[in-house]
C-alpha cells in the first residue's frame, strides 16, 4: 500500500523576485534609514549564505558600497579564499583579504586547541588534523555526544569521545576564529562608517548554529528567516556561481574536512528544511516521513533535536539581561 | 545490595543538583522526570555527568550504552550504573566518602 505524503518539498517554494524585493527594501531601511550607515561590510567564506547576502546587500545599497572580506586563516580550505574573491569579482564588489592566521596564533586559538586535544589523544602533534563530530540523530538511539575525530600525519585516524573540560576548551580556542573574524568586519566597518551584515540562513539562526559575540554578532541578518532551500533559491535567481552553488555546506573551522550535518545537523539541509517546516506548522512526523524516506520514530528524533537545540542555545540570542529596564532606551 | 542503590541514588542527586541546580534541594527532582527534556539537564550536562559516573564509579560507559533508556532519568541512571556495578570484574569502590 503506498501512503499519499500531506507534504513535500513544494512547500519551501518562494516567490524569488517578491523575495528579493522585500529584503532589499528591509536593508535600506535598516542601513540607511535606521542606523544612518553608509554602506555594508559582509565577509565572504565562499559559501552560499555570505554570497547571497553579499548579492542582496550589493542590489540594496550599490555595489560600491558593499565592501567583501575575505578573511582564511592557515587550516581554511584552499577553496574558500578562491570562491570568496569569485562571488566578490563577479558581484563586481571591492574585496579585501585579511589573513587572520597571525592574530588567533597570537590569542593562542592552535595552541589551546591543541592541548585540548592532547588531553584527549596524547600523542596529537604537529601535521595532525581533527574535527568535532555527532552520531546520526536519525541511525539510533544513541544520545548526541560529541567525539573527536583525528588524523596522524601517517594516516591512521583516531576516534574518542570527549571529556567535559577538553572539550569546553576546544570549543573556546575555535570559537576565536569566528570572533576575530567579526572583530575584522567591524574595523571596517567603522572606519567607512558601514553597517555589518550577518550571513546565518533560517536552520542556523533557529537551531543556534553560530558563535555569540562571533559570526552571530551582526546589524542587520538579511537571510535569518529563509531557509536554506530558499536560500538556493535567491541564490540562482541571483545568478551567483555554478561552483558556489553546488558546493556542499561546510564549517571550514576545524582542520580535517567537515560537513554542517556530522557536526551539528541531524539530516542533509534540505531535510532538515522540510523537519524545521514542519515543526513550525504543527505537521505530523508521519507525513514528514513519508516525504523523506524516513520511519515517523525517525522523523520524531529529528523534531526532539530541533527543540532540544532551541532550549540549548537560547543563550546564544540573548541580549545582556538587565535587572530592571532602562526605559529611556529602545534597542 | 538495596542500601547500596540509596547511596548509588543519594550520590547522583547531589551531583545534579550541585552542579545542575546551582545546589537547589535535590530530593525534589522526580526519579522519573527526563532530565534531558526536563530541561535539567543539556548536552555539554549529559558529557559532565557521564564523566563523573566514569570517574567516580570506575565503570566504562560504552558507545552503544549512552541511550535515554539508560540516562534520561535519576532512576534510569542508577538502573543502569547499578547494573554495571554488579558486573564480574566491576570496581565496587568509588571516589565518594560512603
Amino acid at each position: 500500500m503506498t501512503v499519499a505524503s500531506t507534504v513535500s518539498f513544494d512547500v519551501l517554494r518562494l516567490d524569488a523576485a517578491r523575495a528579493v524585493d522585500t529584503i532589499t527594501a528591509a536593508v535600506q531601511e535598516q542601513v540607511v534609514r535606521r542606523f544612518r550607515k553608509r554602506g555594508v561590510v559582509v565577509g565572504l567564506s565562499g559559501g552560499i549564505d555570505s554570497s547571497v547576502v553579499a548579492a542582496l546587500c550589493a542590489r540594496a545599497v550599490g555595489k560600491d558600497r558593499v565592501l567583501a572580506l575575505l578573511m582564511p586563516e592557515r587550516e581554511s580550505s584552499g577553496d574558500s579564499s578562491t570562491l570568496g574573491q569569485v562571488v566578490a569579482e563577479h558581484l563586481g564588489l571591492p574585496f579585501e583579504v585579511h589573513d587572520i592566521t597571525s592574530i588567533l596564533d597570537a590569542a593562542g586559538c592552535y595552541e589551546r586547541r591543541d592541548a585540548a586535544m592532547r588531553a584527549l589523544i596524547p600523542e596529537y602533534g604537529p601535521g595532525w588534523k581533527s574535527k568535532v563530530t555527532l552520531p546520526s540523530v536519525v541511525a539510533g538511539e544513541r544520545l548526541r555526544i560529541f567525539s573527536v575525530v583525528a588524523r596522524s600525519p601517517d594516516g591512521v585516524e583516531h576516534r574518542v569521545r570527549v571529556t567535559p573540560a577538553a572539550y569546553l576548551e576546544l570549543v573556546a580556542a575555535t570559537n576565536f576564529k569566528q570572533r576575530t573574524r567579526k572583530m575584522v568586519e567591524y574595523y571596517h566597518a567603522d572606519r567607512l562608517n558601514c553597517a555589518v551584515a550577518g550571513t546565518p540562513n533560517r536552520l542556523e539562526y533557529d537551531q543556534g548554529f553560530f558563535v555569540k559575540n562571533g559570526d552571530g554578532a551582526a546589524d542587520i541578518k538579511p537571510i535569518a528567516h529563509l531557509y536554506k532551500t530558499q536560500v538556493y533559491q535567491l541564490a540562482e535567481y541571483l545568478g551567483i556561481p555554478e561552483r558556489i552553488r553546488e558546493r556542499a555546506p561546510t564549517t571550514d573551522t576545524y582542520s580535517l574536512p567537515q560537513t554542517q550535518e556530522e557536526f551539528y545537523f541531524s539530516l542533509p539541509y534540505d531535510a532538515m528544511d522540510l523537519c524545521l517546516y514542519a515543526v513550525n506548522h504543527g505537521i505530523s512526523a508521519t507525513d514528514v516521513a513519508v516525504a523523506l524516506g524516513l520511519t515517523p520514530v525517525q522523523v520524531e528524533r529529528v523534531y526532539a533535536d530541533i527543540e532540544a537545540k532551541r532550549r540549548a542555545t537560547a543563550y546564544l540570542h540573548a541580549a545582556p539581561q538587565l535587572v530592571e529596564p532602562v526605559g529611556e532606551i529602545r534597542a | 545490595m538495596e542500601a547500596h542503590m540509596q547511596q548509588l541514588e543519594r550520590e547522583l542527586r547531589t551531583y545534579i543538583a550541585t552542579n545542575f541546580l546551582l545546589g537547589q534541594d535535590s530530593e525534589r527532582l522526580s526519579g522519573t522526570q527526563s532530565l534531558t527534556r526536563g530541561g535539567v539537564i543539556d548536552s555539554i550536562g549529559i558529557v559532565e555527568l557521564m564523566h563523573f559516573i566514569e570517574s567516580n564509579f570506575h565503570i566504562e560507559i560504552l558507545d552503544e550504552e549512552t541511550t535515554p533508556e539508560n540516562f534520561d532519568t535519576i532512576e534510569s541512571i542508577v538502573r543502569y550504573v547499578g547494573s554495571k556495578l554488579a558486573m564480574p570484574g566491576a570496581v565496587h569502590g568509588h571516589n565518594a566518602a560512603v
